[in-house]
């Protein structure tokens, strides 16, 4: 009954005209982010977020806007990897097996409306799923202290390291950087200045905000410049029919029902993510139920179980955000900083009782999001269609001219642009050596966290360091911390295949 | 807007402009292949240097009296360099191989776009968004090969609505510069 009238606080706040036409205008800007191979989800909630400041909108306001960007850019990254076998990011990768063969063969608007559908269902199941998981886990992560807290940070880092790119030293090793980052500044504690050089810009730290979008979008175009350099194009194929038969409905209900229920449990797991959910389901669907080996050929029930996957695994993944502080992937990274900005620290408290108003108002704004994905995709994917055929000469300024605005609002300084600039060299560097980007972020944005706990902790020990290792908390939070950095390799063991060098050889970002 | 304009190649991220390069251009465009491991032997030995200059400087970092009690603001930076160096070890140990780096020209592209951005960074002010802003996109435009007849009003045109409506709408104020704004 509590949760219920949790939820009708949420939907009233939600529900207002200003906050219904944010989610409206978060979902369509981040299904055009997700189409626009140029820009990433990660790209885009970290540009659009100093914008929403300039906006003067209120932190649930700006949690809704973003959180539909987040949604959308997930449906518009399916658009792409359905119509051009170009996954926007890491989940979608096993959607192009099944939905580029569809559009291949005139089949693409069923291929975009069962992923629209299964989408929808499992969405909706994994906000359902939230609710009831949430609080009490929440209520659980109260009595932690110091240092719970500080392993916590270690199993979050582990989480991003272990599923970012192939070599496990290369995803620690951004993640220390990422830290290394934070340290950066002055030292609240004791005032002492840290890696400054005397420049006073500096003494306030490194805004994560800057770090993101130079190392995603300024990169990105980098990146994007090089494979313009060589001369890499091809047409693509238009969708026809938009929607799909009762029949076709019917004969993924299955598929739909199995990829929701994998998707959230998965997806609960920290450092499992989206992308693991898509390819155990659609794992699991071939086994099942690709009697005539059509799967891999075009078969519909090869996009709605990894579409319903992945996007269960992203509501579930939610859980171990809001309850831990732990994300899933580099845009639940993003949100966290949002969120740490706004003064809410998951996993350091109960957000569901600190922040009841905020965190119950982004959850009824998941179901308003989840609806009017379904509502505005049918009548759209023509216009998605059309959206790629902006030419890259003008898309490329594009960005690079929003990325500046965004970064110069922050503070009103040319300087950060410099520093974005030099953190897109450095970007596109790691991504040509293969560090991934995500956990420097995650360095950069739980560093703090990790001294704070880790000086109260020694400080209530009198220097005592074996205090991280004393009690069965702790300890079991480092051995599921150990467990998740080599997960990849466990699950290749089960599977028989490297599920890393699946994602890393797909390009897309995690 | 043709499909020529723009296209986008599947299994590729990539997105190509204008015209396609010629023939020969391709054939020298697939990449430098820097030999075998050494990119990350150089990425270990790299991180390793910074470990070092990070806990050398993390040294410096002093308080009077007892202000940082049992852990003091050089205790975590020392730790955290240290732990990078035995990454950057490893990273160098478990080298794999090498991606294929941008060719001369590509590398000389890059090279542009970020040097652009610097200039851009320090001119902003002093030339108003409007001006730098277009004139940065008709540079990053140009290197993806634009047709200049129409990136030039185009980029103009956008970067003007995007002074306009950031500061009317949004009430942020973008520089004006000599040029003068809304």
């Amino acid at each position: 009954m509590f949760l219920a009238f949790n939820l009708l606080d949420g939907f009233a706040a939600a529900l207002t005209p200003t906050n219904i036409a944010l989610a409206l205008v978060g979902c369509l800007l981040g299904t055009l982010i997700g189409v626009l191979p140029g820009i990433g989800p990660i790209t885009g909630v970290a540009i659009l977020f100093p914008i929403t400041l300039t906006l003067g909108l209120d932190d649930a306001a700006t949690l809704i806007l973003l959180a539909s960007v987040y949604y959308g850019s997930q449906y518009g990254g399916s658009t792409t990897s359905i119509l051009l076998n170009v996954p926007g990011e890491a989940s979608s990768v096993v959607t192009t097996l099944d939905g580029y063969q569809m559009a291949r063969k005139g089949r693409a608007g069923q291929a975009l409306a069962i992923s629209a559908i299964g989408s929808f269902f499992a969405g909706t199941a994994s906000v359902i799923g939230l609710m009831l998981f949430g609080p009490p886990l929440s209520e659980i992560t109260t009595r932690f202290q110091s240092p719970e807290k500080f392993m916590v940070v270690i199993l979050a880092f582990a989480t991003v390291s272990s599923l970012a790119g192939r070599s496990i030293a290369k995803g620690l090793m951004a993640v220390v950087f990422g830290v290394g980052l934070a340290m950066v500044g002055t030292d609240l504690q004791t005032g002492v200045t840290r890696y400054t050089f005397g420049e006073l810009k500096l003494q306030e730290g490194m805004d994560f905000v800057i770090i993101a979008i130079g190392l995603f979008a300024v990169s990105e175009v980098l990146t994007l410049l090089e494979d313009t350099v060589k001369g890499e194009s091809i047409a693509f194929q238009k969708a026809e029919r938009i929607w799909i038969t009762f029949r076709e409905f019917w004969f993924s209900v299955g598929a739909i029902l199995r990829g929701s229920v994998i998707g959230f449990f998965v997806g609960l797991l920290p450092g499992t993510g989206a992308s693991v959910a898509g390819f155990m389901s659609y794992g699991l669907e071939k086994r099942l139920s690709d009697k005539e080996g059509t799967f891999g050929k075009g078969d519909i029930r090869g996009v709605a179980a990894p579409e319903s996957a992945n996007n269960a695994a992203a509501g579930g993944s939610l859980v171990p955000l809001l309850t831990l502080g732990i994300p899933g992937s580099g845009t639940t990274a993003v949100l966290l900083g949002i969120l740490i900005s706004m003064g809410i620290r998951p996993g350091s408290g109960n957000v569901f009782s600190d922040s009841p108003e905020l965190i119950w108002t982004l959850i009824a704004s998941m179901y308003v999001g989840n609806v009017m994905l379904l509502l505005l995709n049918f009548p759209l994917v023509k216009l998605f269609v059309k959206i790629l055929a902006i030419p890259a000469w003008f898309l490329m300024p594009l960005i690079l001219i929003i990325s500046y605005i965004g970064v110069y609002s922050v503070n009103n300084s040319s300087l950060d642009i410099t520093i974005m600039t030099i953190f897109g060299v450095l970007g596109f560097l790691f991504r040509k050596l293969q560090v991934p980007l995500a956990p420097i972020l995650m360095g950069l944005i739980l560093g703090d966290d990790l001294e704070q706990n880790f000086r109260r902790s020694l400080t209530a020990s009198g220097g005592d360091y074996l205090t991280f290792l004393s009690g069965w908390l702790n300890l079991s939070i480092l051995t599921v911390a150990v467990i998740v950095l080599f997960l990849p390799q466990i699950l290749s063991l089960i599977r028989g295949s490297n599920v890393k060098d699946e994602f890393a050889d797909s390009g897309a970002e995690v | 807007m043709s499909d020529s304009d723009s296209s986008f190649a599947p299994g590729h991220r990539g997105v190509s402009g204008g015209d396609p390069p010629s023939a020969t251009e391709a054939e020298g465009e697939s990449g430098s292949q820097v030999s075998g491991k050494w990119n990350d032997r150089i990425l270990g030995l790299a991180g390793l240097a910074i470990s070092v200059a990070f806990v050398a400087e993390s040294r410096s970092f002093t308080v009077v009296g007892d202000l940082g009690g049992p852990v003091g603001p050089s205790t975590l930076p020392t730790a955290v360099g240290i732990l990078f160096g035995a990454i950057s070890i490893a990273v160098f140990l478990l080298a794999e191989d090498g991606p294929s780096w941008p060719t001369k020209s590509a590398w000389w592209q890059i090279c542009l776009v970020i040097v652009s951005s610097y200039i851009y960074g320090q001119v902003l002010e002093f030339l108003g968004f409007i001006v730098a802003s277009t004139a940065m996109a008709i540079v990053v435009g140009a290197l993806f090969r634009a047709p200049m007849q129409r990136l030039v009003p185009m980029a103009f045109v956008f970067c003007v609505g995007m002074a306009y409506v950031f500061n009317n709408w949004l009430s942020l104020s973008l520089p004006d510069g000599w040029w003068g704004g809304f």
